[in-house]
Formats: structure tokens, sequence, C-alpha cells
């Protein structure tokens, strides 16, 4: 045993293991090469915690209640946009996850195709989408349900995909043996082992896609964000108030819901 | 390790009028009073669900008595003292209860942060000292040469024996060993208690052992204690149990082969 | 229910399927219903795809003369997305172990720590973003806060749940060695989650990377900002180089994330 003077890792040669140096000076690496592009200079940082709290300091005020009745329609009107364009993703990505697969795809071009058309529409979060649909077919929730539904498609086709992937061959090679022709040897057999994994993740889907609907009308693409973009510009901290709360609530009772049901599920 | 010799009289755990209810209703243990004296190697013997567990676990405070007190070296067991308590009291699990993902080396140290609060314990870095007397320990169970391997490469009799360094390295006063070979095959079981036996004495430790195999018993304990039901029903020499002790702890013809072995299947 | 058989049996007959053509009408009431609430007309919506094309035309050739600008906005947006991870990363390694059920100190700093991840989590990014622009002023400042809050409560949620995860009693024969809350979670939780939360740490650079992209919405640094602007302006030729870069950016970024997150399983 080597004797080391003071103190020493638990390793045989009591430094640190070299993964984990590696990965750090790696990180280290980043952060300090990439620190000058973010342009942050030191008396920002040093004046942003007081700025903060006087700026948070504004949300203390008396929320504007009479305005809660707007809000609740906009809120209504956020989670519809959500629960539509899921509904619709849902339905789209279903022949496209079988596409997609591998085991189930008509042919393995077709298969790769598919799958590269939908990583490049994941490839842009919802906003992104929304501001080219707004530009296209102008304001309104429209855009904001197109872009929701077009990004959805793409996790719930990948998704789709890889679980139909991920089904056992011998469950194919028996209905193929009951002499069953390809496409019911999809429809039949694939289809209810990918099918509770599917339904599953759909409510998690939805909760991400209800987050996602606040913020689409900021480009005006529908939902509660654009009274929240302006109650920012005008400064109306009483409405602001109510906007957060109202998110914070309605986020949270969803992501309870959406676990209690699927623990039924599964 | 270094124990006087002159406190073996002195009584090394002392239970109390203890019960223990859990939330969920189940009575696990009903007035157990309890003395142990220093350097004796005491087995407790019972079926699985007499409350072997919960009783060890009361003494290093795992688990709270509902009723009645424990007391480890003269000291009372409770929220406050637990800290100072465990710096004395070891235990090993019948699922050894490693840390898989580090070494074996670290895994014996971990006995060793109940002494070392410091921040340097939570970077990794070890002193000196501590590594001297981690060494040591799994130089005892005869592992050094495997110090530096991921402790879930290992086979189970070996795991069991980093458990047991690990309890050495706390340098304890009181071992405690929950069904420490339930979870082996009857030769590696044999040897894991034989090196359990050898350790008590060289430090003449306090040995609190639970076991359901009948013959583990006999052959290493000083004193048998028999539960049933979470009452003691049983408490002597070995040689003192007879069938009629049997009979009172499992409530079944001891001698009767097939309850045995059934029973042992059902517990590992 | 439908649940896979894991003993590799052919197939289980077809489930009885009772229920699926009320599952389709309620499914499809509720699209027609919230369509017509939205005042999406689905008539005008099926007229417009013939305008698609036109309208795709009208992005055909990507303008990229002010490539350098252009490179330098991705750098900052990259730049975001790694020091708003970093963030993230440093707060939910704080607040994981209180907020796991099993190693947490006491109920109180439990429920905290939790309902603290949750509340980061629930409130979007964009609105993070557009408070820290409001408070500290234009820039990528607000940007990275941005991301590293709300990324914070997605990874300390999943991070407490991975230390949930590891077996009880490795944290128990931790308590029994006297050891303190935190050395059980450097000694006995880090180790045992570390392969793990390295997996989500890379899958969420990945994530982030893609929100920085946007930020600039609201004036919090990065690409986004002058992609807004292209598309304000109708430039549709300045607006599809963005997106080109951006989409060659994210999907390198996609693959080589993917590939990490290979090596470290």
């Amino acid at each position: 045993m080597k004797i080391v003077s003071f103190r020493r890792w638990p390793t045989s040669n009591g430094l640190p293991p070299r993964a984990m140096v590696l990965i750090g000076t790696a990180v280290i690496f980043v952060l300090t090469l990439s620190y000058p592009l973010l342009d942050i200079n030191f008396s920002t940082l040093i004046h942003a915690p007081a700025r903060l709290v006087w700026f948070l300091g504004n949300f203390f005020t008396s929320p504007d209640w009479e305005w809660l009745g707007h809000l609740a329609v906009k809120l209504a009107e956020t989670v519809e946009m959500a629960l539509l364009g899921t509904l619709v993703a849902a339905v789209i990505s279903l022949p496209l996850g079988f596409l997609g697969a591998r085991n189930a795809s008509p042919h393995p071009f077709i298969s790769h195709m598919v799958r590269a058309c939908l990583s490049s529409v994941r490839a842009f979060p919802e906003m992104m989408w929304a501001l080219v649909f707004v530009a296209a077919v102008g304001l309104g929730a429209l855009p904001g349900v197109a872009a929701i539904a077009l990004v959805t498609v793409g996790f719930l086709g990948k998704f789709l995909a890889e679980s139909l992937e991920a089904v056992p061959n011998s469950v194919l090679e028996g209905v193929i043996a009951h002499g069953a022709r390809p496409m019911q040897v999809r429809a039949f057999a694939l289809l209810p082992h990918a099918w509770p994994d599917f339904v599953s993740v759909l409510f998690v889907v939805f909760e991400h896609n209800v987050r996602a609907a606040t913020v689409l009308g900021l480009v005006g693409a529908g939902g509660i964000g654009y009274d929240m973009t302006m109650a920012m510009r005008l400064f109306q901290f009483d409405r602001l108030v109510l906007i957060i709360l109202a998110i914070w609530l309605v986020v949270t009772i969803l992501d309870r819901l959406s676990d209690a049901l699927r623990r039924r599920i599964i | 390790m270094k124990k006087s010799p002159n406190n073996s009289e002195l009584t090394a755990i002392s239970i109390f009028g203890v019960s223990k209810k859990f939330e969920n209703g189940f009575v696990a243990l009903r007035d157990i009073n309890l003395d142990i004296a220093s350097g004796s190697f005491v087995v407790i013997l019972g079926p699985s669900g007499a409350g072997k567990s919960t009783l060890l676990r009361c003494v290093n405070g795992l688990e709270k008595p509902s009723t009645g007190e424990v007391k480890v070296e003269s000291k009372l067991v409770t929220r406050q003292s637990l800290q100072t308590i465990r710096r004395n009291v070891a235990m090993i699990f019948q699922r050894f209860n490693l840390v898989e993902r580090l070494n074996v080396m670290s895994n014996v140290l971990c006995g060793r942060l109940g002494k070392r609060s410091t921040l340097g314990s939570l970077l990794y870095l070890m002193r000196q000292d501590d590594m001297t007397i981690a060494n040591a320990a799994l130089d005892r169970v005869g592992l050094l040469s495997r110090a530096w391997e991921r402790a879930d490469k290992l086979s189970g009799g070996e795991q069991q024996r980093i458990g047991i360094a690990r309890a050495l390295a706390q340098e304890p006063k009181v071992l405690l060993a929950d069904e420490p070979v339930a979870s082996l095959d009857p030769t590696t079981g044999e040897e894991i208690m034989t090196l359990l036996r050898e350790i008590q004495l060289e430090g003449s430790l306090t040995l609190l052992v639970s076991l359901h195999q009948v013959e583990f018993a006999r052959k290493y304990a000083e004193r048998i204690v028999g539960l049933r039901e979470g009452k003691i029903v049983f408490d002597g020499p070995p040689s003192a149990l007879d069938d009629v002790a049997l009979q009172a702890i499992y409530g079944r013809p001891p001698n009767d082969e097939k309850f045995v072995s059934k029973h042992e299947d059902s517990i590992v | 229910m439908a649940r896979t058989q894991a003993t590799g049996r052919p197939v289980p007959p077809p489930r009885p399927f009772v229920l699926w053509p009320l599952y389709i009408f309620l499914g499809t009431a509720t699209v027609l219903g919230i369509s017509h609430h939205l005042n999406i007309d689905i008539q005008a919506l099926l007229w417009g795809l013939g305008d698609i094309s036109e309208y795709i035309g009208r992005f055909g050739t990507p303008e990229l003369s002010n490539f350098p600008r252009v490179a330098s906005l991705m750098a900052e947006t990259l730049a975001m997305a790694v020091w708003g991870t970093a963030l993230a990363v440093i707060i939910a390694v704080i607040l994981a172990p209180l907020a796991a059920r099993n190693l947490s100190p006491n109920p109180i700093l439990y429920r905290t720590a939790r309902e603290a991840l949750n509340a980061l989590r629930a409130l979007p990014d964009l609105l993070f973003a557009s408070i820290f622009v409001a408070a500290l002023g234009l820039g990528p400042l607000p940007g990275v806060l941005a991301i590293g809050l709300h990324s914070a409560g997605f990874l300390g949620k999943v991070l407490a749940e991975i230390l949930e995860r590891v077996d009880v009693g490795t944290y128990e024969a931790m308590r029994s060695v006297g050891a303190n809350f935190a050395q059980i979670v450097m000694w006995a939780g880090w180790p045992s989650a570390l392969q793990e939360a390295v997996g989500y740490t890379i899958f969420l650079i990945d994530r982030n990377v893609r929100v920085a992209a946007i930020l600039g919405l609201v004036g919090a640094g990065g690409i986004g900002m002058e992609l807004t602007v292209a598309f304000r302006l109708f430039q549709y030729d300045r607006a599809a180089g963005l997106i080109l870069v951006l989409l060659i950016v994210i999907l390198s970024i996609d693959y080589i994330s993917d590939w990490a997150r290979r090596l470290v399983r």
C-alpha cells in the first residue's frame, strides 16, 4: 500500500477516479469558455439580487379579483388548446408510429424517412412552430393548436415506434404461425402490447402541452399567454399575480390528476 | 476492538418493557424484558415474523419502541443520544445493504463516517488513520486483495464479509446481526457464523444475532432467546434448548424434517 | 388489461374491444366541441391547405449573408443553455435529497422541497424569462436564470425519484453507522444515483438548447430575438436562414447527446 501523507480518496491511487476528473474538467472548461459569450458583467451580477427583490416586491398587491372571470375563460381556452392538440396528434401519430417502427413498417426505407421527419419536427419547440403558423394563418388559437399538435406528433410517433420495436419477436412469430397476413400481424399482435404505454404517456404529454399552451399567446397563438404579456408590459401586477397563481394551480392539479390516472391504468 | 475485559460482567444491552406496534396495527413486540451481558454471544431464535428484526432494530434506534426503553452501555436510546450510541453499535444485515456502486474499500470506510462528521468526509477525503482501520478490518475478513473492486461484483458471502468489515471499522462494543446468513448457502453461512464468533471473541464484543436456523443457534450461541409472536418464550443456554422449548418457539414438533426445511425455504 | 406478458408467450387473444366505439365518439365530440369553442373553422382549414405550398415557397431561399452575426447569436444561445443547465444542476442537487421521501431528514422539509420543485416545474420558462427581463433588463442573464430555475424543477423531481428508488436498506445501513444526513447523501445517495442522474442531465442540456433558442422572444438573449424580428417584418428569407442554422445545431446536439447517453449507460 502506498503511503499518502495527509488525506486521500478511497481509490487505489488515492486520487479521484479518472472518469470523474475528465468529466469535471470538461464541464469547467465548457463553462469558462462559454462565459464571455453571455456578456454578463460584474456590476449587473452584483446588483441583480437587489433589483430582483425590488421587482418581486411589486407582486405584493391586492389582486384584481374583478378580472377573475376573464381569466377563467382564458384558462379554459388554454387547456382546450392543449387537449385538442394532444387528441389530434394522438390520432395522427398512430399510423406514423407503425410506419416508423422497423418491425412494422412496410419497408426499412419508409421507416427511416418517417423517423427523420418526426425528429426534425421535434427539433423545434412549440413556440417556434407557433411563430411560423401565426405568420401563415394569422392570430388565434388555430396556429397554437397546430404547433402543439405538430410537436406532439413528433414525440408520440417516435415513442410509439420505439415501443412497437420493443415488443418481443416471439409475439409476431406466434401470429405468423397462425397464418395471419402482415397487416393483421401488425394490428393484432403489436398494438395491444404497445397500447398501455402509449395511453399513459398521453397523460404526460397532455400535461406538458398545457404548460406549453400557457405561453403560446406571447406570439398571438391563443391562450392565457397573450394576457400575460400585456399585463407584463403594462406592469399590471394585480393581474400578473392572478395569472401566475392560476397557471401554477392548473398545472399542479393536472400533474396530480395525470399521476393518479396513470397509476390506475398501469 | 480495544475493550477492557473488566466490565464483561456489566450489562451491555438492557431492554425494559419494550412493545412495538406498527402504524398498520401489526404488533411486533409485546412487553420484552431482556438484559444482555457484556461480551456474550446471544442468539435470538424464532420463526419469521416473530419480531426478531424489530427487536434488533430497537437497539440501534432504527425502530422506535411504542412503549418501554432500551439502554445500550447504560445509555438510554433516544433521538438525541442516537448519534453517540450508533458509534458503539454496529449492525450487519441480511441483505448486506452495501452501496453497490462504491468499491469495497469505500464501503468499509462508511463505517468510519459516524466518527468523522467533517467537510472532508463529504468530499471523500479520508484521513490516513481511517484508511489504516479500514485496511485492518478488510484484512480481518480476508478481502484486502479485493479492496478496489466494485462491491456488486462480489459474491453474496463476500458481500457479507464486507458488511462485517464495515461493522468492524466502526470499532463497536456491540455488534447486531440481523439474519446474517439467511441469504447465503449453508456452507457460506457456516463460514460467516464462524467468522462472527472469532471476531466476537477477539474483541470481547457483545454479539446479538437473530437466526431462524436451530442448528446454527445451538452450535454458536452462549445464550439463546426464543421469540414467538413478539414474546419471549425461551431464554437459556443452548443445552436447555430441548424439544419442549422448540415447540414453544415454533409451535410445531421441531424434529419434523419437512417442517424445518420448508420453513427455511420460505425465508431464503 | 393488455399488459405486456414478459413470458414471451405467443399472443394473448385480442381483447374484447367493447368500449372503443364510445371512446372514439367521445374523442370526436371533444375535438369538434373544442374546435367550435375556439373558433377554429375546420372547413377553412382544409381550404387553406392549398395555400401552404405557396407559404412554404416564401422560405425558399434561406439568406445567410450575415452569417457571423447568426453564428455569434447561436453561440450565445448555446452558452445560455449550458449555464442554465449548470444552475439547474446545482439547485436540483441541493433540493433533490430533501425531496426524496426515504432520505429526507424531516417531513416538513420534505414537503417544502417537493412543493418548491413542483412550482418551479409548473411555471413555464418563458414566464420566468419575462419576469427576469422586466427586473434585470434585456440580455442573456435573465435567460440563464429562467432556464436554470425551470429546469431545476424538472431535474430535481427526477433526481428525487431516482434517490427514492435506491434500496432503503442501503440508507438504513448508513444510518446505523451513525452517518449524518449529508454523509448519507454523499456516500449512499449520489453514488447509487450518479449514472442515471448524468443521463438525465445530458437530456436536459439537449432540451435547454431548444428552450434557449426561443427565450429571445421576450428579450432574454439568444437567437430567438432575431427570429421574432424576422417574422414580424415578414423577412422569410432571413427567418429561413436562422431556422436552418438552428435545425442543424439542434439536430447535431440531439445526435451528440444520444451518443453521450449511450456512453454513460
